[in-house]
């Protein structure tokens, strides 16, 4: 055993200074704009200078509420809504679990979880393809 | 990716799916630090954007610029940016060698006269007549003159071919001359820092798809969206500046408790680029996190800016800025928007003082 791992090494705690208060005026004035004028907004959270440790305080203070969806769509994306409904957390990983965005959306539902008029036409004549061609649907049943 | 072939149609190809596209335009609006907001309008002009080819001249450079690009977040945005495009030159990445990769540049300029994207990695060495530096016989600065001609904007990878960087260094041995110090007839975009930042080099080029245009620039050359505030102003550990915290050697009771590292010759406060908030090795740090300060990097002249350990000459009274009034608006209770909406503080950043190497040699001296 070398001498070095017998020195003791203690983590100081810093002093904790904060942004998540001010982060948290912001979300409200949102809020209230979602609330009264139905503008939704989001925040970029890798565009927020915060302390070490703010995104875990910020993370806790807001909670969970009832939603947690999962998306998989060229790598995982979260999406939960926080203990404050229109307050959503969405995390963007790429395909090797990397995070490569952040952010906090205010809106009554995320863009991203509807769908699309482009593919609604796409399913419509894939649907309508599968109906048309019965043998897809027997060898679906036959797998069964 | 067949060359004509919009970035729509190419993802679609490869099985990737409208909500896979919209992320990545989130994440790419997160990168061009525009408002998350954006995500579909980006999603509506990338959608119908074409691939421009890139050709990549890479002259008197350690290749850490190609390595700060391909070792990033993979597969990301990053790479979906290099699918996006037809690097159709490049002497690291390329399979090709010898006449054929040489072959391959005079194709796509050739077939892609006048619309062709040009980035360059490197200082142009114009001492003995271009000899320090050749590739398949033709000097450094001949290839770039050549291969600028034609091309539609030049993108300037990293300090050195930004502005001269390390080669250029005092006694600059080999005339080594920045991209602009030699072309003066095209558009040009520095992105400057030693390495620059992945995404800032991918957020220049995703801006041309997007938008069809260069992003805009400061003075020198470098895009505001990335290089418009300084790392001081969007250190996380300012309001110890502003409370006149301060590290004063790198293991004593302030260096633990996270203070500021103005007087250990931090040069945030001087130097432009986007470390504090787009961070490193996939988000986990940048230099000030780690303790250490920043070496101004992304400036002309860094290298021979005295000691990176010298604090710079300047009072810290003179550097008012853009961050005392987003922290002030924080205790308020606006930083959020106060910090994430940069262009509204256009009109703080002029107010920056900017110390020249001379006022650094006239401190240290």
């Amino acid at each position: 055993m070398s001498k070095l791992d017998e020195i003791s090494v203690s983590i100081e705690p810093p002093a904790s200074p904060s942004q998540v208060r001010a982060i948290l005026t912001e979300l409200q004035t949102k809020l209230d704009s979602l609330a009264k004028q139905g503008i939704t907004d989001s925040v970029d959270l890798r565009s927020l200078p915060m302390f070490p440790g703010d995104y875990e305080l910020l993370k806790e203070t807001l909670g969970y509420g009832e939603i947690h969806i999962s998306i998989d769509a060229m790598g995982p994306t979260e999406i939960y809504e926080t203990a404050f409904p229109g307050i959503w957390w969405i995390t963007h990983s790429n395909s090797d679990d990397e995070n490569i965005a952040e952010f906090i959306e205010i809106t009554t539902l995320p863009a991203i979880l509807k769908t699309a008029d482009g593919d609604l036409q796409h399913a419509s004549q894939q649907l309508l393809q599968l109906i048309d061609n019965d043998t897809d649907i027997e060898s679906n049943l036959n797998r069964e | 990716m067949k060359p004509h072939d919009t970035l729509a149609e190419h993802l679609q190809s490869q099985g990737i799916s409208r909500r896979g596209f919209l992320k990545f335009c989130a994440a790419t609006a997160s990168m061009l630090a525009l408002s998350p907001n954006m995500a579909g309008a980006i999603a509506d002009a990338l959608g119908k954007a074409r691939r421009p080819s890139v050709i990549w001249l890479s002259f008197q450079e350690c290749t850490g610029c190609t390595e700060s690009l391909t070792r990033s977040h993979n597969p990301s945005v990053e790479s979906l940016i290099l699918s996006a495009i037809s690097l159709d030159y490049h002497h690291t990445l390329q399979a090709a060698s010898g006449t054929a990769a040489e072959q391959a540049r005079e194709q796509a300029m050739h077939d892609n006269q006048g619309e062709y994207l040009l980035v360059v990695d490197g200082s142009i060495p114009t001492g003995a007549a271009g000899g320090y530096s050749t590739i398949a016989g033709i000097s450094n600065l001949q290839m770039l003159e050549e291969t600028a001609k034609h091309a539609a904007a030049i993108i300037s990878v990293g300090t050195c071919a930004a502005f001269g960087g390390i080669p250029y260094a005092n006694p600059n041995p080999t005339g080594a001359r920045s991209v602009m110090d030699l072309i003066h007839d095209k558009p040009i975009v520095n992105v400057p820092g030693c390495p620059p930042i992945p995404i800032v080099i991918t957020g220049v080029i995703s801006h041309y798809l997007t938008f069809g245009s260069l992003p805009e620039l400061d003075s020198l050359k470098r895009p505001l969206s990335f290089f418009g505030d300084t790392i001081h102003d969007r250190c996380y550990r300012r309001p110890f500046y502003d409370q006149g915290k301060f590290a004063k050697t790198f293991d004593d009771e302030g260096a633990r408790n996270g203070w500021c590292l103005y007087e250990l010759g931090c040069k945030g406060p001087t130097t432009h680029n986007a470390c504090a908030t787009a961070k490193w090795n996939n988000g986990v740090s940048f230099p000030i996190e780690s303790g250490h300060g920043c070496i101004g990097c992304s400036e002309p002249d860094f290298w021979d800016a005295g000691s990176f350990y010298q604090a710079i000459s300047s009072s810290p009274a003179d550097l008012s800025s853009a961050a005392t009034g987003a922290v002030i608006a924080g205790a308020a209770g606006g930083a959020a928007l106060g910090l994430y909406n940069k262009y509204k503080r256009s009109n703080a950043k002029d107010k920056h003082y900017t110390v020249t190497t001379d006022d650094m040699e006239e401190g240290s001296s």
